[in-house]
């Protein structure tokens, strides 16, 4: 008796579904790749401003997001403003292990350190002052050259882009 | 001789790739909307005027701006708003060696958008030496105020 081969059937990838499949992904990653990347936190509302050159976030800076004084957030983790002081330290301490000639660009005084304020608009000037007195009182002095001042010196502050006129 | 009469094929909108395409073009515009707004940064060398800071450091020229709201802010015992202090703080520009330096202080409850329209003011009239004073290192009322010229 002869048997009669079974018919295997091939496996077929559908292009279209492949390609919107991939789209979307692309389009998700791209988006929250984004805010992750600059630790930047999507739900504060930001000041407007005219002035101010485009955002950009240099290695040895720091973005600090502030609702007020007992609501910072670096990173994603929540802080109160009085224990910023400790963690920017801690943040220098991690960035001299993990990128050494970063860590002597400081060590020499090519780079300051420095941070990135995004701060709440309805936040007041008394949180604003907090925060300028917590970045006098950091002391980063291991990191920098001999007989620098204790504190950092450069704030960069962020704000919205003024549309229309 | 009968015709036949051709039978016309009617269109159909096929809704599976409809929801599809619909879906996507939402995500899209949805994803890219929130970028619209365009984050700007105004930087700061010397932000902060304190007991800390070097008692050698010497200003050749201060200019204290007191913002108590967007509205109202103070210059030389003159009140203008965002825009007036904009115009105003361009006439310091003009000044040979540019060695202004303004420092601004606030109240308590002045929002940080007034104090971002301040910095905002001065980043427009290109003066980047800016210092801001805490709240507890502020003059005593009546004590002098550092001399600011005339516009």
């Amino acid at each position: 008796m002869r048997i009669k081969r079974r018919i295997v059937k091939r496996g077929r990838i559908e292009i279209i579904p492949l390609i919107d499949t991939i789209v979307i992904l692309l389009i998700f990653y791209m988006t929250f790749s984004r805010f992750s990347e600059a630790q930047r936190e999507a739900s504060l509302k930001l000041p407007e401003s005219r002035a101010g050159d485009e955002f950009k976030k240099l290695p040895q800076q720091l973005i600090v997001n502030m609702h007020s004084s007992e609501h910072a957030s670096i990173g994603g983790m929540k802080y109160k403003v009085t224990e910023l002081p400790g963690v920017i330290r801690n943040y220098y301490m991690n960035l001299s292990r993990t990128d050494p000639s970063l860590a002597k660009k400081l060590k020499d005084g090519d780079v300051k350190p420095s941070i990135i304020l995004r701060g709440s608009r309805d936040m007041a000037y008394k949180d604003l002052s907090d925060f300028m007195r917590v970045c006098a009182k950091t002391d980063l002095r291991d990191f920098l050259p001999p007989n620098s001042p204790a504190g950092i010196t450069e704030v960069t502050f962020t704000a919205e882009e003024i549309r229309g006129k | 001789m009968k015709i036949k009469r051709r039978i016309a094929k009617r269109g159909r909108i096929e809704v599976i790739p409809l929801i599809d395409t619909i879906l996507i073009l939402l995500i899209f515009y949805m994803s890219f909307s929130s970028f619209e707004t365009k984050e700007k940064r105004i930087d700061a060398k010397m932000p902060l005027i304190s007991k800390t800071m070097n008692p050698g450091t010497k200003f050749e020229l201060d200019l204290t701006l007191h913002v108590y709201s967007q509205s109202n802010i103070l210059v030389n015992g003159a009140s203008y708003d965002a825009e007036g202090l904009r115009e105003q703080m361009k006439l310091f520009t003009t000044t040979p060696d540019q060695s202004v330096t303004v420092i601004i202080e606030g109240e308590p409850e002045t929002k940080y958008q007034a104090i971002i329209s301040a910095l905002d003011a001065c980043a427009q009239a290109k003066l980047t030496k800016v210092a801001f004073r805490p709240l507890s290192d502020k003059p005593a009322a009546g004590a002098a105020a550092p001399a600011a010229p005339a516009p």
